[in-house]
């Protein structure tokens, strides 16, 4: 599969991110209504990645998650890029699909972090959720060499980590026979 | 087998033949039911009929009298009682009670739960130490590069500030050098830094130079040629610089000082992402599932009682959502110590006076 034209668009608010067009992991899984579970892992999100956009709602469950998580990215934090929206031409056997994607940090070349707020295992919810193929995506459009998902366990409150890599292109090879076009009618 | 023979249903029991002696046997025990309900009956009945009589009495003595008879009465319906549902309790409820008590007493289950604790619990500890292996290689790792990375920059920052150094005193002298024997100089008199030291706890020294030799090192020879390239670049404009040497040397320290502050934040960059990578990286073992509690050890003394009562009264607010009584005052000294081995193994709490056992399953 071939990765090309990767546009990069940075401080992009996420509701302008939502109006790129493109394919992204959360579009293939359809409009699922926010669950207090999910509202929880946007608040996490929004103080570390947005701070300015926080309204300091369940800031004492807030905190102490993103206190954790930002711990184990330690100092390199600072020199992650934060919400790295993207979009890329995917290409696979004379068809071509746009992806876009949103990695909340990322060093366009080398590494992708994804954090996720979980109620249990992360493995279990990679397993069950795909979250790796989400990654590989973010690593495919960025040429990173390596994706880390950080997730906050709820249960054991402690977070977890799955690596990815080697970056696969199984699963998106899929999507673009599915959602693919020949490349010549692709909007770039 | 024909169309119309059907396989028997895999879900209806076999028949069981009850033989005509079992069957007089629970008939003759209905009725003995039946007129032992009919005596007690009468028995309760017989039981009132004493109270009856001293019901609004003022009498001391015959209310004594009739409670004695009362009671001796109630004991002798006990009794009654007790003769018949013994021998159910004996011949029904105990040899039907045995099956369960063997396959939870068979020697060989308790030996195969035990072994698979030992077993569970020794793969538990590879893992553990497989894992602490692995942290220490993926800190090892990111040591080196690390390492590798700092003793650039320093390497690179050391050649940078002598060049600059060697500018300025042969401006100064306002004599232009022979840039080649200049070289000789530095390479012979600027060293590469030493790398500090890793230290291990784990990793043997073959395990770690295996480690090392898959790493990606400076290439110092490089960057010596890299930063020469630099020392032509500073002395190309020498025949200019020597008309205002003081400020030419001003900035090309100024140049150095940017140089080496651009250095030193990349390598900030580089040192954070290649650990936060190498962490990442860590090969993590998956040990078995393995519970672990811990459990007061019981010891038949009396300071052991008033150990588990100081310790209980010590933290009862906490111990309150461990307990399970029907009522408060049938709470033992058991149930005690058994709520503070649940307290100790939820927050890791040690007692005065009183010993933790853990206990794996």
């Amino acid at each position: 599969m071939q990765v090309t034209n990767t546009e990069y668009f940075r401080e992009l608010p996420f509701d302008q991110y939502l109006a790129i067009p493109g394919t992204s992991f959360s579009s293939l899984k359809g409009n699922i209504p926010q669950s207090a579970g999910m509202k929880l892992g946007t608040l996490v999100h929004q103080y570390l990645g947005e701070p300015d956009q926080y309204n300091w709602e369940q800031a004492d469950i807030v905190i102490p998650i993103a206190t954790e998580l930002r711990r184990y990215v330690g100092d390199a934090f600072e020199y992650l890029e934060n919400e790295l929206a993207f979009t890329s031409l995917f290409s696979y056997n004379g068809l071509t699909m746009k992806y876009k994607g949103r990695a909340d940090l990322a060093m366009v070349g080398r590494v992708v972090v994804d954090f996720k707020v979980l109620s249990g295992n992360l493995a279990n919810a990679v397993a069950r959720f795909g979250y790796d193929n989400q990654m590989s995506g973010y690593c495919l459009a960025t040429g990173a060499s390596l994706g880390i998902i950080l997730s906050y366990n709820k249960a054991k409150e402690k977070a977890e980590v799955y690596k990815v890599k080697p970056i696969k292109t199984d699963f998106w090879q899929y999507q673009v026979c599915r959602f693919g076009k020949p490349a010549q009618k692709v909007m770039l | 087998m024909t169309p119309t023979e059907t396989l028997p249903a895999i879900n209806q029991p076999a028949s069981i033949e009850v033989s005509e002696k079992q069957a007089a046997a629970w008939l003759s025990m209905a009725r003995a039911k039946n007129e032992l309900a009919r005596s007690l009956t009468a028995m309760e009945l017989q039981a009132q009929g004493i109270l009856l009589p001293v019901k609004d009495s003022q009498d001391y003595k015959a209310i004594d009298a009739a409670i004695a008879e009362y009671k001796k009465l109630g004991n002798e319906i006990q009794a009654t009682r007790l003769a018949f549902t013994s021998k159910i309790e004996d011949g029904l409820i105990k040899p039907l009670m045995s099956y369960e008590k063997r396959v939870k007493d068979d020697p060989i289950y308790a030996e195969l739960t035990a072994r698979s604790v030992t077993l569970r619990k020794d793969e538990a500890n590879k893992a553990l130490n497989a894992n602490l292996k692995n942290s220490e290689i993926a800190r090892f790792k990111a040591h080196v590069e690390n390492e590798g990375f700092r003793v650039a920059a320093a390497y690179r920052a050391l050649l940078r500030t002598e060049i600059t150094t060697q500018y300025r005193i042969f401006l100064k002298a306002k004599e232009r050098p022979n840039l080649d024997e200049l070289k000789e100089v530095l390479r012979e008199a600027i060293s590469v830094p030493r790398a500090n030291k890793f230290n291990t706890t784990i990793l043997s020294g073959e395990e770690m130079l295996a480690v090392y030799e898959t790493l990606r090192k400076p290439d110092y020879s490089a960057i010596y040629e890299e930063m020469m390239v630099e020392l032509d670049k500073t002395f190309a404009n020498f025949a200019s610089d020597i008309a205002n040497a003081e400020e030419a040397v001003k900035h090309t320290e100024e140049q150095v000082s940017k140089a080496n502050a651009a250095e030193a934040q990349h390598l900030a960059q580089e040192v954070a992402i290649n650990t936060l990578m190498n962490t990442a990286e860590a090969v993590v073992v998956e040990g078995p599932k393995l519970k672990k509690t811990l459990q007061i050890e019981r010891v038949d003394t009396g300071d052991w009682v008033k150990a588990v009562l100081a310790a209980f009264m010590l933290y009862m607010p906490q111990l309150l959502v461990y307990i399970r009584v029907k009522s408060w005052e049938n709470l033992s000294v058991g149930q005690m110590a058994d709520a503070l081995g649940k307290l100790a193994t939820a927050e890791g709490i040690t007692f005065n006076n009183l010993q933790l056992t853990e206990v794996c399953k």
